[in-house]
């Protein structure tokens, strides 16, 4: 990531401006490439070079123009995906301790006025077996600087060029009291994945519905309630590039910038223009999950089947986002479909419990054999359970949705949100 | 009924809305987020309070620290002041800050409250050698395993030790695991990062220790909400002699070589004409943010701000003043001198041109162990460092500071000062300052010495 040294901030009518770069651009490109090649060079097992090596070599290329800062960034980010470690002939650390005691003896023997230098550090080097102008660079050949560069994990220059835009961003959310994400119109498996990236940044949402697949969705963490803190900046910083994966959002941010604490508003959106710096995760779905659908819209039914988009908040500790929705049209009737535990990272027995809290009554959870959950299955879960064996079987869903309509409650009442109006 | 829970450094508030509604608990405000009201973990203490004495039921999920039984393997028995300052903070309901000088033996004064509280207890240090340190003396003096957090560690014990750092980043996960945090050097604890720590952590007892409360921001009222009121408080001149080593100060003005001299002008001029240009007053509000800016902007500010350092440089590590250093060391060949200077460049130049070992944050554990033992045992005659022996860490033997160059602030001069004081039976320590004549040394030099601790000898 960017240090707050690293990026110059523009503040214009409370809006904070960052100094994005275009990644296409030749000359930016030519520099990353440069940049990239001192790493490549430097980098090489026991003949790499030193930190201070890379450093000044560094500071040479960059040089001192006007895009300065920029060349500093891009080396910074580079740096960031190397491993230096310390190289030396000798352990620097018994080399100085046999230099430090024939030092201390001899200080305190009275009759010398001065002490012979060149004489310890010449039996130093002798008892070693080195040379003594090698004891001089093996002194401290342990201090951060003298630490060689032992891999560098390479990348593009255009990639480069996109990281350094994110950085930019993240750089400036670290210093985030909070976010507010917009976000519509995604498919079920990614606002999964945003949600179960927001729980594993130990971050707190709370979601407004702004529309029919639209959400406002707070982002910030406990202790926000009682004062706006920057406690959880690195935490959103970390969760941005799992946003930028998604087709239509808008982030707004406060931000208490530099040392004066100076507040501004950070706002992204697609046109932003931050290109997915990592690999998209948790959009695998099953075979016989997604063959469902097609399976099902040759029914013959009134019933139509549809990718869902719906997020429903379980009392602030997750959300259910269903996969499929299921329609009634003559009826006016909504049915989710949602299929337990596909996914492995949440525990399934906290996933039944929420549920059977905070589940909508318009549910039909389906489970797999395979699971072994049979007994953990709540008995007032709402909605229906459907459990099945391999594969989920269309016409057992429809002969549940039938029996949902005919004996709920709700159903023939026309009202609560079974209906959609 | 009520349940109290912890949740990531707050605590939430299970049941019936507008019965809690009614109990006004302290510092709870509903959380739209999760239906539920919430406090931060610091209102703990108040909460189960306010349901005693209403008599209101509630099951405590929250606390999930241990009741210890923490005896102490020695003998030793306690000065009289380090007695009077537990039973003040005991008095004071187990919560509040003890002020005692350095080499006064704060760490005994936490131990003693371990030992009245008996609950899980977190010590919390600014610094990886004060982590070690405290280690070591509470496994020993209890016989107990002691857990570490910081610096690599990341093993939680009923009773654990861990740095400031590492206490923000994961107070959230084990806040409910100590009834006793004790704040060591707590006038770091001030600032809006640190003091998150004292809120996220539901510990009903806290015990803050300081030798140096004053900060120059003025946020020690920061620490009565966090930790508590001042319960006790020494001045290190009311223990001189009797409990601290008899001491003197002396300061010794170093004149630069002609050389010096005209590069130090030379580039003292180029930075301060830059100032003049820029309207910038490094003492001014936020003059030294300022001047990092404008020097950022242009290849001028950048050579403004190397003509800066170079200027620095010279005054704090001349020629002039390591020739004197050569003749202290010599002085005190038969003495344990510490040298402190307000960078590492210096330490390693000094550490290589005299053959003398050096501390600095970039020493590693085990050999800054090594290192401390061996001086302490008299191996080593001298040690170099720059700031990271300005805090806790115990030299017993330690009887003369050289501080070549320094800040102006009153707090680093008065650790350095502390460093040699620890009472040793016939022990006189001196304190040397260095100061480069006619340069910015003799400014930070007299903002330094403006502590009650130097106004008793003068200078030569």
């Amino acid at each position: 990531m960017l240090t707050g040294d690293l990026l110059r901030v523009r503040f214009r009518k409370g809006r904070i401006h960052l100094p994005y770069i275009d990644d296409r651009d030749p000359d930016h490109l030519g520099v990353a490439e440069t940049l990239i090649r001192v790493f490549e060079e430097n980098a090489g097992g026991n003949g790499g070079g030193t930190r201070q090596e890379l450093d000044e070599e560094l500071t040479d290329t960059t040089g001192t123009g006007t895009d300065f800062l920029l060349h500093r960034g891009l080396a910074k980010l580079l740096r960031d995906r190397c491993v230096f470690e310390s190289a030396s002939p000798v352990d620097p650390v018994e080399l100085r301790r046999r230099i430090f005691t024939a030092a201390a003896a001899a200080y305190r023997s009275t009759d010398q006025v001065r002490i012979d230098r060149e004489a310890i550090l010449a039996d130093a080097a002798k008892a070693a077996s080195l040379d003594v102008k090698q004891v001089d660079g093996t002194f401290y050949a342990d201090l951060k600087e003298a630490e060689r560069l032992m891999s560098f994990k390479s990348c593009t220059p255009g990639w480069l060029l996109s990281r350094y835009n994110v950085a930019l961003v993240q750089a400036v959310l670290l210093r985030a009291s909070g976010m507010d994400l917009h976000i519509e119109g995604e498919r079920p498996a990614r606002y999964r994945d945003l949600f179960r990236k927001l729980k594993f940044f130990r971050l707190l949402h709370e979601i407004h519905q702004t529309g029919p697949g639209s959400y406002h969705v707070r982002i910030d963490g406990p202790i926000s309630l009682f004062k706006s803190s920057q406690r959880y900046g690195l935490q959103i910083a970390q969760f941005l590039p799992s946003v930028l994966h998604c087709e239509n959002w808008e982030i707004t941010a406060s931000i208490f910038w530099g040392a004066r604490r100076r507040e501004g508003v950070l706002k992204l959106s697609p046109d932003t223009d931050l290109k997915p710096v990592g690999p998209s995760t948790g959009q695998w779905i099953p075979e016989e999950v997604l063959w469902l659908e097609d399976r099902f819209s040759r029914l013959k039914t009134d019933w139509r089947i549809a990718a869902g988009s719906e997020v429903i908040d379980l009392g602030g500790r997750g959300v259910l986002v269903p996969e499929y929705v299921l329609t009634h049209p003559p009826t006016g009737t909504k049915v989710h479909l949602e299929f337990l535990g596909y996914w492995r990272s949440e525990g399934v027995r906290t996933r039944l419990e929420l549920l059977g809290r905070y589940g909508p009554p318009n549910l039909i959870l389906a489970v797999s054999a395979e699971l072994g959950v049979d007994e953990e299955v709540p008995a007032d879960m709402p909605g229906e359970v459907y459990r099945y064996r391999r594969t989920p079987v269309a016409r057992d869903i429809l002969r549940i949705l039938e029996d949902m309509v005919e004996t709920h409650p709700y159903a023939s009442s026309g009202t609560l949100d079974l209906f959609d109006p | 009924m009520l349940r109290l829970e912890f949740d990531r450094g707050t605590i939430l508030v299970h049941g019936d809305r507008t019965r809690v509604d009614d109990l006004k608990l302290p510092g709870c405000a509903y959380d739209r987020r999760v239906s539920l009201y919430r406090a931060p973990a610091r209102n703990y203490r108040e909460i189960i309070t306010l349901l005693a004495d209403r008599d209101v039921p509630y099951q405590d999920d929250a606390r999930s620290y241990e009741k210890l039984e923490l005896a102490f393997q020695s003998d030793r028995s306690p000065f009289p002041y380090q007695q009077e300052a537990v039973d003040a903070w005991w008095q004071a309901g187990g919560r509040g800050v003890v002020v005692l000088p350095t080499g006064s033996g704060k760490t005994f004064v936490a131990l003693m409250a371990m030992g009245r509280v008996q609950r899980g207890t977190l010590v919390v240090v600014p610094t990886i050698d004060l982590m070690q340190q405290w280690y070591g003396v509470i496994s020993s003096q209890f016989d107990i395993e002691v857990g570490l957090i910081g610096g690599g560690y990341y093993d939680v014990e009923p009773v654990t030790v861990s740095t400031y750092d590492s206490a923000y980043l994961h107070m959230e996960r084990f806040g409910d695991r100590f009834g006793l945090v004790v704040f060591d050097e707590c006038h770091h604890l001030p600032g809006p990062s640190y003091l998150m720590t004292a809120d996220l952590s539901l510990a009903p007892y806290r015990l803050g220790l300081t030798a140096t409360l004053e900060r120059e921001d003025g946020a020690e009222d920061q620490l009565k909400v966090a930790i508590g009121e001042t319960v006790y408080r020494q001045e290190i001149r009311a223990l001189s002699g009797e409990y601290l080593s008899g001491y003197e100060t002396i300061k010794i003005s170093v004149r630069l070589s002609p050389e010096e001299r005209a590069e130090y002008q030379e580039e003292r001029n180029i930075y301060r004409a830059f100032l003049e240009r820029h309207r910038i007053s490094l003492s001014g509000p936020n003059g030294w943010v300022r001047f990092l800016a404008a020097t950022s902007r242009s290849e001028e500010g950048r050579r403004a701000f190397r003509a800066y350092r170079i200027q620095k440089a010279i005054a704090q590590g001349s020629q002039a003043k390591l020739r004197v250093l050569e003749r202290l060391i010599r002085q005190h060949r038969q003495d344990r001198m510490l040298i402190f200077t307000s960078d590492n460049e210096t330490v390693y130049r000094i550490s290589r041109r005299f053959l003398i070992p050096a501390i600095t944050h970039q020493t590693k554990v085990k050999e800054r162990h090594e290192l401390l033992a061996a001086f302490n045992a008299g191996d080593y005659p001298f040690l170099v460092t720059s700031r990271v022996l300005n805090e806790g860490v115990d030299v017993p033997e330690a009887n003369v500071a050289v501080v070549l160059s320094g800040s102006g602030s009153v707090r680093e001069h008065v650790q350095r000062l502390g460093r040699i004081l620890r009472r040793v039976e016939g022990k006189h320590a001196i304190l040397y300052e260095l100061v480069a004549e006619q340069t910015g040394e003799e400014y930070a030099s007299s903002r330094r010495r403006q502590h009650s601790a130097y106004r008793k000898s003068g200078g030569t």
